[in-house]
């Protein structure tokens, strides 16, 4: 119970550290998701017409989730030094796969037969795309972004390590000090952003999807 | 009108062309039913005609205009396609449905929401209660119409159907192809319609088009065709009882004679000679009277007029 009272007095003491740290934490996700979302969906469309260039794309981007997060930011580090770009940088190779994985699947599971038909009423390559695929692969994608989101979010946790900043600047110190209420002043908020900001997806998620989770199948 | 002519495709550079060499005319305003034996090249003949396939040789004219040069998607706005799976947009109304190819084309709101209405009406599906209903939410049938709704939307010359009515159980098919036949009367389209379905073929087809392994064998109306098939393949393609068939296709209305003959069972007017004959067989009687829409008896068909006749055009 004092713990908890603890930590809320520190972070009552400290709030304009707390809330510099909030920012640059969200700062950093928001533009990695973004980078990612920027990078993965054209990437996803654009491999699209090519199985054995989607799978080369695909095992790349595989390969690369395989590695630690902390591994990714550490060699970020002697590469682009420290601060806030290096960090976002290893962020995006983080929100990469879920996106362009599910983005891609979606693209491509979407019936081939409504394909067909949309081209023979006269719908242009990117009409099909976007009046058509999108849409119906919404789905898929957003499931996709929210993966990402989640991971970003932890993970931007780690770029403390490279000077990234925010709130695992409090665990790192934290750890490093043996203060426990600066350490869950840290933890407790990434906790609650992560879990927010799915809740808040999965809202979002349902509200806009509605049409097309209703669609489903029309045969 | 469509023509082509010396149509050919090949997939690949060797090994027997899947549509060999085929020139064929069919007639504004009538439907062409293309059938024949899977992988006879039926559905690449049709797809040609939209260019979703990319003839290897040959020219297509619609309307007197060779199409081959056209830009494929202007093309494909001025032709109705209705596919095997239907293909409605799941995440969009039926209204949306419909209006797709005028939107494409650039319509404005007001004359596409008429024009979706209108098309509504016309495919017997009442326009305020199916506008803003999802395609999940409607019956099979109920997908075809707004499906050939849909391809009539920009009321374009030509409509190239896949297998229309596969997708519909067989009960409601029938009911759905009388339905149609009248509905494509009315708009007088050129149609060209693949079909498996022999009978099916010899219902909904002003002509009917039989092709075997890429080529095509016989062109002709389903009379022409039961009674003079073109060789044994078409012979045995149309099966036995082609002479059946053909009292299918007639109405008893030409067979008729005044007066009605008493005890007799009766029988609607432009119901087929088969349908008699069937009625006579039942029941054992030697005559049916035909009655017309208001029920009164426009006169009867005698059992030996029947199979006269049947001879006269065997």
């Amino acid at each position: 119970m004092s713990l908890i009272a603890g930590t809320f007095s520190w972070v009552a003491a400290h709030w304009d550290l707390m809330r510099t740290a909030l920012i640059q934490h969200a700062e950093m996700s928001i533009w990695s998701l973004g980078l990612g979302l920027a990078i993965g969906i054209p990437l996803a469309i654009s491999v699209l017409g090519s199985e054995r260039l989607a799978a080369f794309v695909i095992n790349i981007i595989n390969m690369l989730r395989t590695i630690p997060s902390l591994a990714i930011l550490a060699a970020a580090l002697p590469l682009l030094g420290i601060g806030l770009v290096p960090s976002v940088v290893a962020l995006v190779v983080l929100a990469l796969p879920p996106i362009l994985l599910n983005t891609y699947i979606g693209l491509r599971e979407v019936d081939a037969d409504l394909v067909d038909a949309a081209a023979g009423m006269g719908m242009t390559r990117g009409q099909i795309l976007r009046k058509i695929q999108i849409p119906l692969a919404a789905p898929a994608i957003f499931a996709g972004m929210r993966t990402a989101a989640i991971q970003v979010i932890s993970g931007a946790t780690l770029a403390s390590f490279i000077g990234g900043g925010g709130l695992g600047d409090f665990i790192t110190s934290g750890i490093a000090v043996m203060d426990q209420q600066r350490l869950l002043a840290g933890a407790v908020p990434i906790a609650i952003l992560a879990m927010g900001v799915e809740i808040l997806l999965g809202f979002a998620e349902r509200r806009l999807l509605r049409n097309v989770r209703e669609g489903g199948d029309t045969r | 009108m469509i023509r082509l002519e010396g149509i050919t495709k090949r997939f690949g550079a060797v090994g027997k062309p899947s549509v060999d060499d085929v020139t064929i005319e069919m007639p504004e305003g009538t439907t062409t039913a293309l059938i024949g034996p899977s992988g006879c090249g039926k559905t690449t003949t049709m797809r040609m005609i939209n260019r979703m396939v990319e003839p290897s040789a040959g020219r297509i004219f619609i309307e007197g205009q060779d199409v081959t040069g056209l830009d494929p998607v202007t093309l494909r706005r001025r032709i109705g396609y209705v596919i095997q799976q239907i293909g409605l947009f799941p995440h969009m109304t039926v209204a949306e449905n419909i209006g797709t190819v005028p939107h494409l084309l650039g319509w404005s709101r007001a004359k596409i929401e008429k024009r979706i209405d209108e098309l509504l009406a016309l495919v017997g599906l009442e326009p305020e209660r199916f506008r803003s209903v999802m395609p999940h939410r409607l019956s099979g049938g109920q997908r075809q119409r707004v499906g050939v709704a849909r391809a009539l939307a920009a009321d374009p010359p030509v409509m190239l159907m896949d297998e229309p009515f596969g997708a519909i159980d067989p009960i409601a098919r029938e009911r759905l192809q009388d339905e149609f036949k009248e509905i494509l009367k009315r708009v007088r389209k050129t149609i060209v319609m693949v079909t498996h379905d022999l009978d099916e073929a010899m219902k909904m087809g002003d002509r009917v088009a039989i092709m075997r392994e890429g080529r095509l064998i016989q062109y002709a109306t389903p009379d022409e065709i039961l009674a003079a098939p073109a060789d044994a393949f078409v012979e045995a393609f149309v099966g036995p009882d082609r002479a059946l068939k053909r009292l299918s296709l007639r109405g008893v209305d030409a067979l008729m004679r005044p007066g009605s003959v008493a005890d007799a069972p009766t029988i609607a007017s432009g119901a087929s000679v088969r349908e008699a004959l069937a009625r006579l067989i039942g029941s054992g009687a030697r005559s049916v009277n035909v009655r017309g829409a208001d029920g009164a008896v426009l006169g009867h068909v005698t059992r030996d007029a029947i199979l006269d006749g049947a001879d006269a055009a065997a």
